[in-house]
């Protein structure tokens, strides 16, 4: 068994006339691991996804899926990959039945029951033509056909795009089921931030068709920290704004009551000698969800408010 | 192969409403024969001709329709991800589709045939048979197949709606005046099964490349709707291109034959002087292409006409100018533009004379520098440089039809009339079968004046007529027998020759004016040579023969002669003589060959003694044979293939 990545993209650059929808883009997903990548509304991350998954050839790099050129041989790796689209694109007049039994002759291995079972507990009629269902059951079933071939790697591009509060937590519901039985590696691209964030084991934020984040999501949380405090001028302070010096500030805010500033390289010791900065006063340091860190690093506002 | 057949059966079953509808139709095919008209056809005959016309429409018109929305829609409602997320190959996903639409639109078909067929087997099947049906269903696979990559790629640059939907509609246009570039110069040669195979290649390179452009879609741009009609664009242009440039490059090698290529040829015109001949024939392959050429039989140099649907070819006396009327209509049907051609050393280039005619004959002057045209009312002369008419006369009157006419000088055309106007046969032994006359007409081309030079009147109708524009005179050959010279000038009878049989003799002028009679009685040949005065001055005893042709004179005072021993075939069964003239000598030159100039004695004004009208002899199949008097061998010209 090859003990490499799972899924690498090396340098992809993909262009669409004058336009870089991803420009040199690298990075790589370890075997178990729950990748997020994760970006704003036109960052290039479909387009990324296809380049991956052998479907969309790159101006310039390559997709890697099991060590091969996605490109290259991509039929024979998809056997062991399961894809939810962003786009539910199955054939609108086939039923999920008729879907499953499509894939079931193509698959190396197809788990029939397991499709059923899942169909089920979505609540997803399996005679109703795929055209048919709401989107939240058309996620569903694809779902249920990606995780039927019992997939080495399973590709969700914005599962949740469109889905209710309901249809949302079933489908983390079953990711997590499935990461729990069989340690699928999984590679996804979401909005849904507070969905993601209790799964997802490593994350990568696409800016602009850039990568300006990859990072295991427990380091990355552990070093994003909202800094409050209040500034004061004292005897022997004479100037304001170089306190937070010592941090990586990616985000400072100065409101009435004193500063909030969002720093990336926060550690406790940094923050007790902080503390004791001559004016600062008041000074607390409160941890980040996924989406606040987002915010900061793939927002629109970024370095000092003012 | 899995995935192919998946995606195939996917294909079927999301349309097998396609299916039912075929089914339905052929089933409501057996009500034709109640609808009011179609009884007098037959209930049989109504019923196949409707199945068979319905299956051809609807499967067409279907076979667009999914072709167009297969690949097409898939592709802009981002469908086509769902295959590539799965473990099929482009091939496969591509082929699929196409096999599963190809499938179902031929299941329809049958669907729609097969009732009647099966009812009507009887009035079918026996004009039919298997072979033909089994080519008739191939050619309809063949369409189906062309009428779905066809849809694929129209469907596909519809919906692109871009600037790659103007450039295909721009490439359209240019592949438009591709085709009748390839295709036109085939339509003038009137060459119908050459053209038929040439388009055929290029259905073939069509069909290909739509195919090919279709399955570069998927396969090169997959998801990628930018990429794959990129790749589409330059696979159906590029192959395209390289279809029509190969088909052009054929065609031009198609329509410039060279002598050498001539697996046979005949002789059309002949210079009574010089080396140049008229030169026509099928060419290898060029299935039913006729190539034309003026070929000089001496130094092998030849000008080809273009195969402009060139019609008669002429040359001057002299050898130097070479005439030809052109198709101006697109089947060749209608010759009416002439072209004329110098052709001393190795020619000059074609020159289109400023006028346009209706034609049905040519004539050129002595030295190449007046043309007469015959057309269907008048016979006009025109000045070759300038292309100014010159002169003209009606080519019917109360003397009757315009049969033949020769430059008797540069200034002067020769008409003979034969007269009466050509109408129900008459009796022989009636008053009126000797009705006939030959009015002899100088058409004085400088004073643009018509001079009746003689006529002769009181001629057994129907007669023939052997003429020597040379020194001016005509025998004239009844039918019930009678042969006698005429002074073509005067119209006075020179010398009664005697009574011949119509069926038995052949006569010829030499180039100084005797005249020569050959006849054939009691399976034996005798050749009678005449003074120009008529009078008789020798008689040749030929041996056994059924019938005798006359040549020209190889060599001054060497007649050639064809003798065939069935009368029935005078040129298939004949072979070549020389008489010495002096001695009496007979010797065969050639077996299984007759010589030219016998062929053509009706167009030309005269035989020069040693020229290649006289040398010439041809073969029955095709095969030219040039006699060579320094060492009495013969050669091929040209090197037939």
């Amino acid at each position: 068994m090859n003990e490499g990545p799972i899924l690498a993209a090396e340098a992809i650059t993909v262009r669409y006339g004058s336009t870089a929808a991803c420009s040199d883009v690298t990075f790589s997903v370890a075997r178990g691991s729950v990748y997020a990548l994760l970006g704003r509304n036109g960052a290039g991350k479909s387009t990324l996804v296809r380049c991956l998954l052998g479907q969309q050839k790159p101006a310039r790099g390559r997709g890697l899926l099991f060590g091969e050129d996605a490109w290259r041989r991509r039929a024979r790796l998809m056997d062991r990959v399961g894809v939810v689209p962003e786009e539910p694109d199955a054939p609108p007049a086939m039923t999920p039945a008729q879907i499953a039994d499509f894939c079931r002759r193509i698959y190396s291995t197809w788990n029939a029951g397991e499709f059923a079972k899942r169909l089920d507990r979505f609540g997803i009629p399996p005679r109703v033509p795929f055209g048919r269902l709401s989107k939240g059951q058309k996620g569903g079933v694809l779902l249920a056909l990606a995780l039927a071939s019992a997939p080495d790697l399973l590709v969700l591009d914005d599962p949740t795009l469109g889905l209710d509060v309901v249809a949302r937590r079933a489908l983390y519901d079953e990711l997590v089921g499935e990461l729990a039985d069989r340690g699928t590696t999984v590679l996804v691209t979401t909005h849904d931030l507070a969905g993601i964030e209790g799964i997802a084991t490593r994350v990568a934020i696409l800016k602009e068709g850039r990568l300006i984040l990859d990072e295991e999501m427990e380091t990355l949380k552990a070093r994003f920290r909202r800094i409050r405090y209040g500034n004061r001028m004292t005897d022997t302070r004479t100037a304001y704004g170089t306190e937070l010096d010592p941090f990586d500030a990616v985000r400072v805010k100065v409101r009435g009551w004193g500063v909030d500033a969002v720093v990336a390289n926060y550690d406790d010791a940094s923050f007790d000698r902080f503390q004791r900065t001559d004016g600062v006063v008041d000074a607390e340091a409160s941890a980040m969800s996924l989406e606040e860190i987002f915010l900061s690093v793939a927002g629109e506002e970024k370095g000092a408010g003012s | 192969m899995k995935g192919l057949f998946a995606v195939a059966w996917r294909e079927i079953v999301e349309r097998r409403m396609v299916l039912l509808a075929a089914a339905l139709l052929g089933l409501l095919v057996f009500l034709v024969p109640l609808f009011p008209g179609a009884a007098r056809y037959g209930a049989s005959q109504a019923r196949l001709f409707t199945a068979g016309f319905s299956a051809a429409t609807f499967c067409a018109f279907v076979a667009f329709l999914l072709g167009g929305s297969t690949i097409g829609r898939d592709l802009t409602e981002r469908r086509l991800g769902f295959y590539f997320s799965r473990p099929i190959a482009e091939g496969a996903i591509w082929g699929g589709k196409f096999l599963g639409i190809w499938v179902l639109v031929a299941a329809s078909a049958l669907a729609l045939v097969l009732p009647v067929g099966l009812a009507d087997f009887a009035s079918w099947w026996p004009a039919a048979g298997a072979w033909r049906t089994a080519q008739i269903a191939l050619l309809f696979a063949a369409a189906v197949l062309f009428a779905l990559a066809l849809g694929s790629v129209v469907g596909a640059s519809l919906r692109e709606r871009s600037v790659w939907t103007l450039a295909d509609l721009a490439m359209l246009g240019l592949l438009a005046l591709g085709l009748a570039a390839i295709l036109f110069p085939l339509f003038q040669a009137d060459a119908p099964a050459l053209t038929t195979r040439v388009a055929g290649g290029l259905a073939v390179g069509i069909s290909l490349s739509l195919l090919l452009a279709s399955f570069a879609q998927v396969a090169v741009g997959r998801v990628d709707q930018r990429r794959g009609t990129r790749a589409r664009f330059a696979v159906l242009w590029g192959v395209l291109v390289l279809v029509a440039v190969g088909c052009l490059g054929s065609v031009r090698w198609l329509v410039s034959p060279v002598p050498e290529d001539l697996t046979s040829a005949s002789v059309r015109d002949i210079t009574p002087r010089g080396n140049w001949i008229v030169l026509r024939g099928r060419a290898r392959h060029r299935v039913d292409l006729t190539a034309s050429f003026f070929y000089d039989v001496a130094s092998g140099h030849f000008v080809r006409p273009p195969l402009r649907g060139n019609g008669g070819m002429v040359l001057s006396e002299d050898g130097s100018t070479g005439a030809w009327s052109e198709s101006c209509a697109l089947d060749g049907s209608r010759q009416c533009a002439i072209w004329v051609c110098r052709l001393e050393g190795h020619g000059s280039r074609p020159r289109r004379l400023p006028l346009e005619a209706s034609i049905s004959d040519l004539r050129l002057s002595q030295q190449g520098r007046r043309l007469a045209v015959a057309g269907p009312d008048t016979i006009s002369v025109f000045d070759v440089s300038s292309g100014g008419l010159l002169a003209g006369t009606a080519s019917e009157s109360e003397q009757g039809k315009v049969l033949r006419f020769a430059f008797v000088s540069e200034d002067v055309l020769r008409l003979y009339r034969f007269g009466p106007r050509f109408g129900p046969p008459v009796e022989a032994d009636s008053e009126s079968s000797r009705a006939g006359t030959l009015a002899i007409e100088d058409l004085h081309v400088v004073e643009r004046s018509v001079t009746r030079a003689s006529r002769i009147e009181g001629l057994g109708w129907p007669f023939s007529v052997g003429f020597d524009d040379r020194h001016g005179r005509v025998v004239v050959w009844e039918k019930e027998g009678s042969v006698a010279l005429f002074d073509a000038s005067s119209g006075a009878r020179i010398a009664n020759l005697g009574q011949r049989s119509w069926d038995e003799v052949s006569r010829a002028f030499l180039f100084d004016g005797r005249l020569v009679l050959a006849e054939t009685t009691g399976g034996a040949g005798r050749l009678q040579l005449f003074r120009q005065d008529g009078t008789l001055a020798q008689v040749f005893e030929l041996g056994p023969a059924g019938f005798v042709q006359i040549g020209g004179e190889p060599q001054p005072g060497v007649l050639a002669l064809s003798i065939s021993r069935n009368p029935k075939e005078v040129w298939a069964a004949a072979d070549s003589f020389l008489l010495d003239l002096r001695s009496g000598s007979l010797a065969k030159v050639a077996a299984h060959a007759s010589p030219v100039a016998a062929r053509l004695r009706w167009r030309l004004p005269y035989i020069e003694p040693g020229s290649a009208a006289a040398r010439l002899f041809a073969r029955p199949d095709g095969t030219l044979l040039l006699w060579d008097p320094k060492d009495s061998s013969l050669r091929v010209i040209p090197p037939l293939s």
